[in-house]
């Protein structure tokens, strides 16, 4: 198969020199939309697929420029910038007037040629390990992402794919042939869980994994623990046998709850939040680090 | 035998920026005429607060692998090197140029006067040759990128790179292969000349107190990365909270 180098994506954000997104130094795309809505989501500004408006409050200099929005969606009252998120629809006007970028926007639309010419230009620190992480998101609910990977491993460099699971089979064997190392983010190995915390079943997800293992790919698998939801005795068991049925006997990963999501969302302009009660203690993670023999 | 008399300069980055914000302002964008910004400029940006945080915002500075501006640094800093070339062999001197401030750049603050990158009178600008406090975002390998684009061979007495580091980047066994890894790209780049530095949960204390010289202070979870002085307090704290345990 070869890649469209032309094919369309949406990203969030690239951010380079990541030392935590697969080995060596890394060059992260994040990429938007997902079809997940887990309400310990760390990126909510990459659930959505279409570009939206971020707000950073604490860098708008009540100047007013932003009144010039057609659609009223910025107020300003007793000195205080309100923004009505409902009125927006999106032209981004605001966000490229605004002189001190507490208007950002959150979606890019790149080729897959030009994500790769970003993430080459790091080429001279990746040595033999580093190259390139497909974050989001779920990378692969833009099928182009396929596309990204293959384009990457015909210029050689190492392609990492950090997903959720969730995504059509078919994109699977294009995606195992053109990925080096699979971060494979499971939430919950109960069903009924899964479905209030994430919106949907993970039966797809576990399919997936299935399909892929046999397919030969090399995963890793990151276990994400969240206080009171997932951290019992019974799902780490199942998460240990997870790890047992996967071939490539990649070393899992505990990834910790961490409260830092919704900061995101106040910039979004969303409520929600961080909930520290979801924070999991030390012992839980030693426990569950104990039942996966790491 | 040859006597060596070394000529360094400092404020390099400034300089560049200097004149790449009138560029942007005066020439491409047409914000203000270029007369306009020196009189805004001599009364140090005095009601024109909106002009300066665009300014200081907008544009893509030395330090954040910009072909356009790191240009222009690479330009400057031959025509220095001519300039010092054509002093050779007067009186038996050779005339080799470097870049330093080392501290200096501390005390010629008190007498800088306002730049068009929307910096103030007084402010502290660059150290050595690295970029201009506050204006790189995209990180380390985008700052030895933009530095590494000079012909450093033509400063052969020296032009020192300065790059921080967060305490959590350094840690462990993967902060090691990532000194290593930016050692090696520095190296492979053609650099010759750089400081790692490891800075001090302190400054995360300065930044929530100065959030406008740590504008480019990012800080990175797995998979998450903010910048540090866009957060309220409270998340600032944990952040701090973090790095200082080490986890
Ligand atoms: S993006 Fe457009 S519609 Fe939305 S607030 Fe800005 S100017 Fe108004
Ligand atoms: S244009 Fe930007 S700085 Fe000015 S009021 Fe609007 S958000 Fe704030």
């Amino acid at each position: 198969m070869k890649a469209d180098a032309k094919a369309k994506l949406t990203v969030s954000a690239i951010q380079r020199f990541c030392m935590r997104d697969g080995p060596g130094v890394r060059t992260t795309v994040f990429l938007k939309g997902c079809p997940l809505r887990c309400k310990w989501c760390h990126n909510p500004e990459t659930q959505n697929a279409s570009p939206e408006l971020l707000y950073y409050a604490k860098k708008c200099l009540n100047c007013q420029a932003c009144l010039a929005c057609e659609q009223g969606a910025h107020s300003f009252s007793e000195g205080r910038h309100h923004i009505d998120k409902s009125k927006c629809v999106s032209c981004f006007k605001c966000a490229g007037i605004c002189p001190s970028s507490a208007l950002q926007i959150s979606g890019k639309v790149m080729t897959v040629e030009e994500i790769c010419s970003e993430a080459e230009k790091d080429l001279a620190f990746y040595g033999e390990s580093g190259g390139i992480t497909l974050s989001g998101g779920e990378p692969l609910f833009q099928p182009a992402a396929v596309d990204l990977l293959l384009r990457c491993r015909e210029k050689g460099l190492n392609t990492v794919l950090d997903t959720c699971g969730y995504f059509p089979p078919e994109l699977l064997a294009p995606a195992v042939a053109a990925t080096d190392l699979f971060l494979w983010d499971i939430k919950d190995t109960d069903d009924e869980r899964h479905k209030k915390f994430t919106g949907v079943s993970n039966k797809t997800i576990l399919e997936n994994l299935r399909k892929a293992d046999e397919l030969g790919a090399i995963i890793k698998l990151r276990f994400i623990l969240v206080n009171g939801v997932n951290s019992d005795e019974r799902h780490y068991e199942k998460c240990a046998g997870l790890c047992r049925s996967i071939r490539s006997g990649v070393k899992p990963e505990v990834i910790p709850y961490h409260a830092f999501g919704g900061v995101k969302s106040e910039f979004l302009l969303k409520r929600g939040g961080g909930r520290s009660e979801w924070i999991p203690t030390e012992e839980q993670l030693a426990q569950f680090r104990e039942y996966l023999g790491i | 035998m040859y006597n060596v008399y070394s000529p360094h300069i400092g404020g390099l980055a400034d300089t560049v920026n200097f004149l790449y914000a009138v560029k942007k302002l005066v020439f491409d964008d047409k914000l203000v005429s270029f007369i306009e910004l020196i009189g805004i400029l001599a009364s140090n940006w005095e009601g024109h607060e909106t002009l300066r945080v665009l300014a200081r915002n907008k544009y893509a500075y030395y330090g954040n692998d910009s072909d356009e501006v790191d240009e222009l640094c690479a330009r400057l800093l031959n025509d220095f090197a001519d300039g010092c070339d054509a002093l050779n062999n007067r009186s038996g001197y050779i005339f080799p140029g470097g870049v330093s401030t080392f501290g200096r750049q501390l005390q010629w603050s008190k007498r800088r006067l306002a730049c068009a990158h929307g910096r103030k009178a007084g402010e502290v600008l660059a150290a050595n040759a690295s970029p201009t406090p506050g204006s790189d975002h995209i990180g380390a390998t985008a700052v030895i990128r933009s530095y590494c684009k000079c012909d450093l061979k033509r400063v052969p007495t020296g032009a020192a790179l300065d790059i921080k580091l967060l305490p959590s980047l350094v840690k462990g066994e993967e902060g090691l292969d990532a000194l290593v890894s930016l050692m090696r790209g520095f190296v492979t780049l053609g650099g010759f000349f750089m400081q790692p530095d490891v800075v001090d949960v302190s400054v995360l204390r300065e930044a929530q107190r100065e959030p406008e010289s740590h504008q480019n202070l990012s800080v990175r979870v797995s998979g998450w990365n903010a910048r540090f002085v866009t957060l309220n307090k409270e998340w600032q704290d944990m952040i701090i909270d973090q790095n200082e345990s080490g986890r």
